[in-house]
């Protein structure tokens, strides 16, 4: 009994947390009502076209590899799977690093090649990277449905007269629909809270404007656009709740086989994709690495990122299962959990932006680690609850039942039934909220304590100072650490089945 | 563009090396060996944009005093300057020191009375008429028109800032930079404020924006810009890594387009530590240092200017006072409006 209450609390405390910075941002907002801020339309307009843009790009590149890598019968084809995932591991504003010194006149690629690459930048350039760094979500979304395509219903197409391409429109296209657009609206979530892409290739989108009016400490302006920003986010997580497919088994799985023109035209879009997104800036890298050798990131650097990640993993782990088990339990639970999924909307700029402006209320906590970790509590710890409550819900209950009529106490079934079933995902849980915060920026940028540098903001300040070389370390860093990670996740899921 | 050529200079100049360079005139200039060790902690809240220069002086220095303690906080200077404000306002004191890249930073600070008053042999150090009460210029820098010479001759840019838009060129600009929102500070003082609204219009309309003066030199050279607006340093700094880059600098008559501006360092704490600190960034190494590597025009009596800027004689910056260039809340509300921010 004591324990249920003392996971209660702990649901309490933290759905109550989950809401400070929105009414922070109301408060804000509200403050200034003197001067009544309209929509800058500008903004508006270029966000809504970067995350239009990067849906439709990313959909058109993840819907093809998805066919190709479900219903196509390629060798090989698990590697390659693995490899067009990889961009995962990638955080975007990496990308756009290397997309935007190594093009363009006198870029990179132009002191390599004989002929000069177009320019990546702007709002075109941010699509273009956001799309070659999010495309797996539709991959991902789009396979899913595409293997619950049973493979009589080609068949009877076929039996019907149908050629490949009627069958593609008829069959295979209203089936994936609704994954597609979940893929897509992933997609765009990402791309309409995303920071440091826009930021670094100059699209003048909400998450950047919100940084430069924070820069001058137009604290109600920049609040002004957060909510602006919020809202739209809130219409695309309600569309994105809607788009969940209902799945079914199907009786036989579908395997086409290609011809050779099939094959060698299906070998060079995957391959192409992943030279583009993953190859080349490690190429890039590695150019600048070769050049400058191991400098500019001291070892406290790493130190920092590390650290201040795992803390943040460790601390996400213990919180979710609170949050978790009570959002098993019943409606009241369900909703707090609902309440704590907020921070996950909340793009890092606009939490950072908030809890600045929350510390000068409370000085004593003004540009702490406190603050800091707590903003990446808030952003993160879904990843944890997500993890152990799918594992908590699938779940059988008898163990517990039978430990209940043999009158086992709720606390020592929680300690030696439920913990032990649900240990590896925790870990999964921690492991994501790691990965998630060593690459985090803009909220680490605005709230870290004073001489506090991560491998993430390092990165900014090189950007800022335009030498661009310096990067390769801090860059090979996190994406060594985010494909060990993934690595561990992937595994310990496997493991978990 | 030889972004390496920035690097190297960044990476393998420390401080030794360049005392050598150091002018032999017989001035009162100090150098680091009469200054007492640093003992202690002090926080510093340094205004980004100058790549890693600063960071090298900084570095340095702590490297010279291992009893010494340095935490830095980076940012804009703009942002520290008001989270500075915003940190009195509701009680708090988080910096000691600060150094910004732009006067009209320092101004803002200033202007809140919150800075110390420094020592005046360390004020009595600087020529004449950069000498202030309660801050210190650092280093001086001026603005400049940088443009592509394949592109143009240089007689054929205007010697005035304000008919430069109607000319009918590719210009590029960094609206977010602190030291062109200085610039457009002195514009407001100069010309008022409805010539540089209608100015910041016209160049709006039609300029390329990059996030910083670099890369608005970086920009002109490319071709990708005719004529660009940014100080003075970064053409030369580009220069010096690529010396056959087309690129020259082409300077104003008498108006804000070529306004001698300086970086500047207050304290907000007054003790020993504090005081020997800054006086370290006056000494001749550090000021050397600052002209030869980083370009900056040295604002200490007796040190040498950077090579290829012409004698500050051939110069006509407006009549301004610097800190008058603090009145930059109106400055950034008209960008604002006009949607230049």
């Amino acid at each position: 009994m004591k324990l249920r209450a003392t996971f209660f609390s702990i649901s309490t405390v933290v759905a109550a947390l989950s809401l400070l910075p929105v009414i922070t941002l109301l408060a804000l907002a509200v403050e200034q009502m003197g001067s009544v801020y309209f929509l800058r339309h500008e903004i508006f307009v270029n966000t809504i076209i970067v995350v239009s843009g990067t849906a439709l790009m990313a959909s058109l590149i993840g819907v093809p590899l998805a066919i190709i890598t479900s219903i196509f019968d390629l060798p090989l084809k698990k590697m390659l799977l693995a490899c067009l995932l990889m961009p995962l591991a990638v955080p975007s504003y990496i990308g756009a690093f290397a997309f935007y010194d190594a093009f363009g006149t006198g870029g990179e690629l132009d002191r390599l090649l004989p002929i000069t690459p177009p320019s990546v930048e702007g709002i075109t350039g941010t699509i273009f990277v956001l799309a070659l760094y999010t495309y797996p979500f539709v991959l991902l979304t789009t396979r899913a449905s595409l293997s619950g395509l049973d493979s009589n219903q080609i068949f009877a197409a076929r039996t019907l007269g149908s050629g490949f391409f009627e069958i593609f429109l008829k069959v295979i296209i209203p089936r994936v629909l609704n994954a597609v657009a979940g893929g897509a609206l992933l997609v765009a979530l990402y791309a309409i809270s995303d920071f440091g892409t826009p930021a670094i290739l100059g699209a003048n989108t909400y998450t950047r404007a919100i940084f430069v009016e924070y820069n001058a400490l137009g604290f109600s302006q920049a609040a002004n656009l957060s909510i602006q920003l919020f809202v739209i986010i809130s219409v695309f997580l309600v569309l994105e709740s809607r788009a969940r497919v209902a799945k079914a088994l199907p009786s036989q799985f579908v395997a086409i086989s290609l011809g050779s023109v099939g094959k060698c035209l299906a070998y060079l879009l995957v391959g192409s994709i992943i030279f583009t997104s993953t190859v080349l800036p490690v190429i890039i890298f590695s150019v600048w690495l070769n050049r400058e050798g191991f400098v500019g990131v001291e070892l406290l650097t790493v130190l920092n990122s590390v650290s201040v990640s795992f803390a943040t993993a460790v601390l996400i782990a213990l919180v979710a299962i609170p949050v978790s088990m009570t959002a098993t339990r019943d409606r009241l639970g369900k909703a707090l959990e609902k309440v704590t999924y907020l921070g996950f909307g909340i793009p890092g700029i606009v939490m950072g932006t908030a809890f600045i402006y929350v510390g000068l209320q409370f000085p004593p906590i003004y540009q702490t680690f406190f603050l800091l970790i707590l903003a990446y509590l808030l952003r993160f710890l879904p990843l944890g609850v997500s993890s152990i409550r799918n594992k908590l819900e699938a779940q059988d209950d008898s163990l517990i039942n039978a430990a209940k009529c043999l009158g086992t106490p709720d606390n020592e079934i929680f300690f030696r039934i439920t913990l032990p079933l649900i240990s590896k995902a925790i870990i999964a849980g921690g492991v994501l909220a790691f990965l998630e915060t060593i690459r985090e920026l803009p909220a680490t940028l605005v709230l870290g304590p004073i001489g506090f540098e991560t491998l993430a903001t390092y990165m900014w300040r090189v950007y800022e100072g335009g030498y661009f070389a310096l990067a390769a370390v801090p860059a090979f860093l996190i994406m060594g650490v985010s494909v060990l990670s993934l690595v561990v996740t992937l595994t310990m899921e496997d493991f978990s089945r | 563009m030889r972004r390496r050529d920035f690097n190297k200079a960044l990476l393998t100049c420390g401080l030794t090396p360049c005392i050598g360079l150091a002018q032999d005139s017989d001035s009162n200039v100090i150098s680091v060996d009469e200054l007492p060790e640093l003992v202690g902690e002090i926080s510093l809240y340094l205004g980004r944009g100058e790549g890693g220069l600063y960071e090298n002086v900084l570095k340095a220095i702590s490297d010279r005093n291992p009893k010494f303690k340095l935490n830095i906080r980076r940012g804009p200077t703009a942002a520290l300057a008001n989270a500075i404000v915003a940190e009195k306002e509701a009680g708090i004191r988080r910096a000691d020191v600060f150094w910004a890249v732009d006067a009209g930073a320092i101004g803002l600070v200033v202007d809140q009375e919150i800075a110390e008053p420094l020592p005046s042999e360390l004020v009595s150090q600087l020529r004449p008429n950069y000498r202030y009460r309660n801050w210190l210029p650092v280093s001086g820098r001026i603005r400049t028109l940088p443009f592509n010479t394949s592109a143009l001759g240089i007689e054929q840019i205007p010697q005035s800032i304000m008919s430069l838009p109607d000319e009918g060129f590719k210009l590029g600009w960094a609206p977010e930079y602190a030291s062109f929102q200085s610039f457009i500070t002195a514009m407001r003082l100069l010309a008022g404020n409805e010539a540089t609204s209608d100015w910041l219009l016209k160049v709006n309309s039609s300029a390329k924006r990059y996030a910083g003066e670099l890369g608005v030199v970086m920009g002109v050279e490319r071709g990708e810009v005719d004529i660009g607006f940014a100080n003075h340093y970064y053409t030369l700094r580009l220069k010096a890594g690529k010396p056959d880059a087309m690129l020259d600098l082409a300077f104003t008559k008498g108006d804000s387009g070529c306004l001698v501006n300086a970086s500047g360092i207050l304290a907000l704490t007054s003790n020993k530590t504090v005081h020997n600190f800054i006086r370290y960034l006056f000494t001749k190494e550090v000021q050397s240092y600052l002209s030869s590597e980083a370009f900056e025009i040295p604002l200490v009596d007796g040190i040498a200017l950077p090579r290829g800027i012409p004698s500050l004689d051939l110069i006509s910056p407006p009549a301004i006072d610097l800190t008058q260039l603090s009145d930059l809340r109106p400055t950034l509300d008209l960008m604002r409006e006009l949607r230049v921010l």
